[in-house]
């Protein structure tokens, strides 16, 4: 029978595991008008180009930040992001899915697919912001004069994973995004962009697997 | 047959009697377990095995008839969100829907869980990280342990990290082992986006009586009325929308079916006998035969199912029979006033045996659906024939005394199928027979016994069903694998085996998805083996170096297994996330059963070959299963028609000869076959439905070779063969204009099966002795 047999519970638990938690319906309003926000956030998009980049990851309970550098490459809604040092690790974002791969793997890896943390990712790394999944703020650093955007994630899942995301341009090749978590932990990432062209080699690395 | 030669009118009051008896009987067993009339056609073909293993699987079934699904679309999220909301409400006031649920504000959440498996940390191993352990890999180990802490966000790492440097538990929680999921949680509403549309998801749960036939009806047709007055787009999928549309359809046909098959019956016999005692007598018949019908069916089963109900509607046309047999007697021919169907009571009780034969064969069917409509049938021929022999005569009485003027049509009749009949060889027949046998051996391949094919759903709820599927991104598979053991623990420890399997097949492409709950909760086994590799790794030193690098200086685990407390699976079913899994966890009869689903099948077979070898481990395919044993029934029905065949060979040359006992089982089996190849012709192939017509066939075939046989090639018997032909072919050819395939296959093969008969069966006079 072609009846749907679909268990409605198992549609909560990939829900959850999709990083749900109790959360408030009180989302934050943007503060700049539509307009203005279109303008701002194209500032920020970052269409293609490859670069390095520092991780700066400071947990609550440490003294001392986990640090780590790689490279990345970026191509519309495609991102590599590949760790060097002190490890090897990549991941890639691409088709609405999250790949992984660590020293010991071949290849990419399915890690989630159509998942709010990998809309997230996507957004913050490429600045490609849909105002319908952000509350979004304008907000200064570094004396007043670096621009900032500071974004609210809309969805409840993404509510729970991280207060917010702020990512500012320092320059034409500089930019820098800082995301906090809920239990208070704060992600540094400065991105420093070297091309703005990609090679072959350089995009069919961003192919899926 | 002493009882037979009482007065008409102590045979009546005995007749009465037990007719009181059978209606008290009815109501008794009516008022204190009244009769379900079922409407769920996934159950057409309920297998009555009542094994331990067959009872748990129908559980799980149910468990899935319940659920129902709505989505609410429209352009606008919040005017999405205010109309799931309005229709949630309007849904709670519906009688017989138990639970309606659009707001998740209580979803258990990642906190939660991660609270919940904390006190396990280091019992619960991915497999990756249980490899780089048994390898002793230290820089295997703190590349995977620093991957974690390296990522972005990783609410899983940011919860465990300060209680357990090792990372596994981060680890463990943060598999991917879930397939894609569109919906998102906003506003406590989960919402999925889906060409420019937004679809609020709605669920609701329908009392266990949900199936109910009026009940299905009635929820549906409130719903339905509900979605009308709404801007939003609603889609709706589940079991009650199936059996609403199975139930309105059936009650219209089994109404209309039986309004039509009534009323040509009445014409009928008002054009062959013409006295209203004929109409009343006819009449009186159908009804006695439904109510025994009824009767067995009330008492011998609790649920009924509608398609039974239309299938019985047939009985209609057969009890009539036994009317028209004793009206051309008792109408047309000089008789016994004490016993006016002396002469053919013989008849009447053979032809009255072979159609019970024909029906007992069903009895044996693996399907419920088969024995109601054997059972009901059975009974109302009994019904039937009780009141031909005991009630007719006394009824009859007066009608009787003025002999009725043989209808001249019927002459004519007679005397153009006499005609006929001569101009046909009946050897003719015996050898056409044998050579329609032997071609049709080789023809007759071509069967179908998929169940999805028996019925028809209609497009409205085929395009909702698709319409949510790829909404909502689901692609679980109806067929699943149950593990089964004499406790939890021992269920855990199979599951985990067959786990360990699938994940090959998931390598192989053989299918995308499974869920376990092994993947969630491991054996007990499996937590002490994980422990212990945890404290060798620990003892080697593997986690010192993230250890120095998160500044820990002090072993965190815990190195005495006496100490660890392990996760069982009753605690972890009342998790937040256990409770999830609780429906695929089942106990019957002090055994465990466990469920794992599949999705996105592609290679099938490669599974179930896999696990053909498991006794505790089973593939369960309802559909495929069902199939086969439809085939299975089919190949047993063919040789019990075979063996009918055999035995109505051997009666009627013990009673006649031998070459009317072989015209005689030469008309049905001609008749049989080609019926069959017609309606390969007109079907394409050929279903359990058109073999179950066969026996119909056979029966009727038979019982009209035994009144040419008795009675020679009399006006009367073309006179009663000719009525029963007709209302059987009224009766089966109304079963054509049904929505149901099955139901059309059944009423095309009789329809031409008993034409055949019909003008096939005076063959047996051409050698007529005197028998008596």
């Amino acid at each position: 029978m072609a009846k749907l047999f679909m268990n409605i519970k198992w549609l909560i638990l990939i829900l959850v595991w999709s990083h749900s938690a109790n959360s408030t319906n009180n989302v934050m309003n943007s503060d700049i008008t539509s307009k203005e926000a279109d303008t701002l956030i194209n500032s920020f998009e970052f269409e293609i180009g490859k670069g390095t980049f520092k991780q700066s990851k400071s947990f609550k309970f440490m003294s001392m930040p986990i640090i780590s550098h790689g490279d990345f490459i970026i191509d519309g809604e495609r991102v590599l992001w590949k760790t060097t040092e002190p490890v090897n690790s990549s991941i890639l974002l691409a088709d609405g899915a999250v790949y992984k791969k660590n020293t010991a793997d071949n290849e990419f890896k399915l890690l989630v697919k159509e998942s709010p943390i990998n809309h997230m990712l996507s957004a913050i790394l490429t600045g490609n912001i849909d105002l319908n999944n952000w509350s979004v703020s304008t907000s200064k650093m570094h004396d007043d004069v670096i621009p900032c955007l500071t974004m609210l994630p809309k969805s409840q899942q993404l509510m729970s994973i991280f207060t917010s995301a702020t990512l500012c341009i320092e320059s034409d090749k500089q930019r820098e995004v800082v995301l906090l978590d809920k239990q208070q932990n704060k992600t540094l990432i400065e991105m420093k962009i070297n091309h703005k062209l990609l090679t072959v080699e350089d995009k069919l690395s961003l192919e899926t697997p | 047959m002493k009882l037979l030669e009482w007065q008409p009118k102590t045979k009546a009051i005995l007749w009465f009697v037990q007719c009181a008896l059978i209606l008290l009987a009815l109501i008794l067993s009516h008022s204190y377990n009244p009769i379900v009339v079922n409407s769920d056609i996934s159950r057409m073909f309920t297998n009555s095995d009542n094994s331990e293993l067959n009872t748990v699987n129908n559980q799980i079934e149910q468990q899935a008839v319940k659920s129902q699904i709505l989505l609410v679309g429209h352009q606008n999220k919040s005017d999405a969100i205010a109309d799931s909301d309005l229709l949630t409400a309007q849904l709670n006031n519906i009688s017989g829907i138990e639970y309606v649920k659009n707001r998740y504000e209580n979803l258990p959440n990642i906190n939660q869980i991660v609270k919940q498996y904390l006190p396990y940390r280091q019992l619960l191993l991915s497999d990756e990280y249980k490899n780089i352990l048994i390898n002793q890999d230290g820089g295997k180990l703190f590349e995977r342990q620093f991957s974690l802490l390296n990522q972005m966000v990783d609410p899983n790492v940011s919860l465990t990290l300060e209680y357990d440097s090792t990372l596994s538990l981060a680890d463990y929680l943060s598999r991917s082992y879930l397939p894609t999921n569109t919906l998102v949680l906003e506003n406590n509403h989960l919402i999925t986006e889906y060409e420019n549309k937004y679809y609020v998801l709605i669920v609701f749960e329908t009392s266990a009586s949900g199936l109910d036939i009026d009940k299905s009806q009635e929820v549906v047709k409130q719903i339905k009325s509900l979605v009308s007055n709404h801007q939003s787009e609603v889609l709706f999928t589940g079991s009650i929308f199936y059996a609403s549309e199975a139930s309105t359809t059936g009650q219209f046909e089994m109404t209309l079916f039986s309004s039509l098959s009534m009323l040509i019956m009445l014409l009928l016999v008002i054009w062959g006998y013409r006295k209203l005692s004929s109409l009343v007598a006819t009449l009186c018949i159908i009804s006695i035969s439904i109510l025994y019908g009824v009767c067995a069916l009330v008492i011998v089963f609790d649920e009924v199912s509608i398609i039974a109900l239309i299938f019985s509607i047939t009985l209609i046309g057969i009890a009539a029979d036994y009317s028209f047999h004793s009206l051309s007697e008792m109408l047309f021919t000089q008789f016994e006033s004490k016993n006016p169907l002396k002469s053919i009571h013989k008849s009447l009780t053979m032809g009255f045996l072979t159609t019970i034969a024909g029906y007992v064969v069903l009895l044996f069917a693996p399907f419920i659906l088969f024995q109601q409509i054997a059972i009901f049938t059975m009974a109302g021929l009994t019904g039937a024939y009780l009141t031909a022999l005991f009630f007719f005569p006394w009824l009859m009485a007066k009608r009787m005394e003025k002999k009725s003027i043989f209808p001249a049509f019927i002459t004519r009749l007679n005397t153009y199928h006499k005609k006929l009949t001569h101009c046909l060889s009946a050897d003719y027949i015996l050898i056409s027979t044998i050579i329609v046998i032997i071609v049709s051996l080789t023809l007759f391949n071509n069967f179908n016994d998929d169940v999805r094919s028996f019925y028809s759903v209609s497009n409205e709820i085929k395009t909702n069903e698709n319409k949510v599927k790829s909404i909502l991104g689901q692609k679980d598979e109806p067929q699943y694998i149950l593990v089964s053991g004499k406790d939890a623990q021992s269920v855990l420890e199979q599951e985990e085996v067959a786990v360990a399997l699938l994940k090959e097949h998931v390598k192989s492409g053989d299918l995308t998805h499974y869920k376990a709950m092994t993947q969630w909760i491991p054996s007990i086994k499996t937590q002490q083996y994980n422990a212990k590799l945890m404290m060798a790794a620990n003892g080697n030193s593997l986690f010192d170096r993230t250890s120095l690098m998160l500044g820990n200086s002090e072993s965190v685990l815990r190195d005495d297994l006496q100490t660890l407390s392990f996760m069982t699976l009753n605690t972890w079913l009342n998790t937040s996330l256990g409770q999830l899994f609780k429906q695929q966890f089942i106990t019957h009869n002090d055994n465990s059963y466990s469920v794992i689903r599949l999705s996105g099948l592609t290679n099938f077979s490669a599974i179930q070959t896999t696990f053909s070898h498991f006794d505790r481990i089973t593939v369960v395919n309802k559909v495929e299963d069902i199939s086969l044993q439809i085939a299975k029934f089919r190949t047993l029905l063919l040789s019990v028609l075979i063996i009918a065949l055999t035995a109505a060979w051997l009666v009627f040359t013990i009673r006649f000869n031998i070459k009317i006992a072989s015209v005689a089982i030469s008309i049905p089996s001609l008749a049989i076959i080609i019926s069959l190849g017609l309606s390969i012709w007109v079907q394409g192939d050929l279903n359990i439905f058109n073999i179950v017509a066969s026996v119909l066939i056979l029966a009727l075939g038979l019982d009209y070779s035994v009144y040419y046989a008795e009675h020679g090639f009399q006006r009367t018997i073309t006179l009663t063969t000719l009525m029963s032909a007709l209302s059987s072919i009224a009766v089966f050819s109304i079963l054509l204009l049904s929505s149901m395939p099955a139901i059309q296959s059944f009423g095309l093969t009789v329809f031409i099966g008993v034409l055949l008969v019909f003008f096939l069966a005076p063959q047996v006079t051409k050698w007529q002795v005197s028998h008596d």
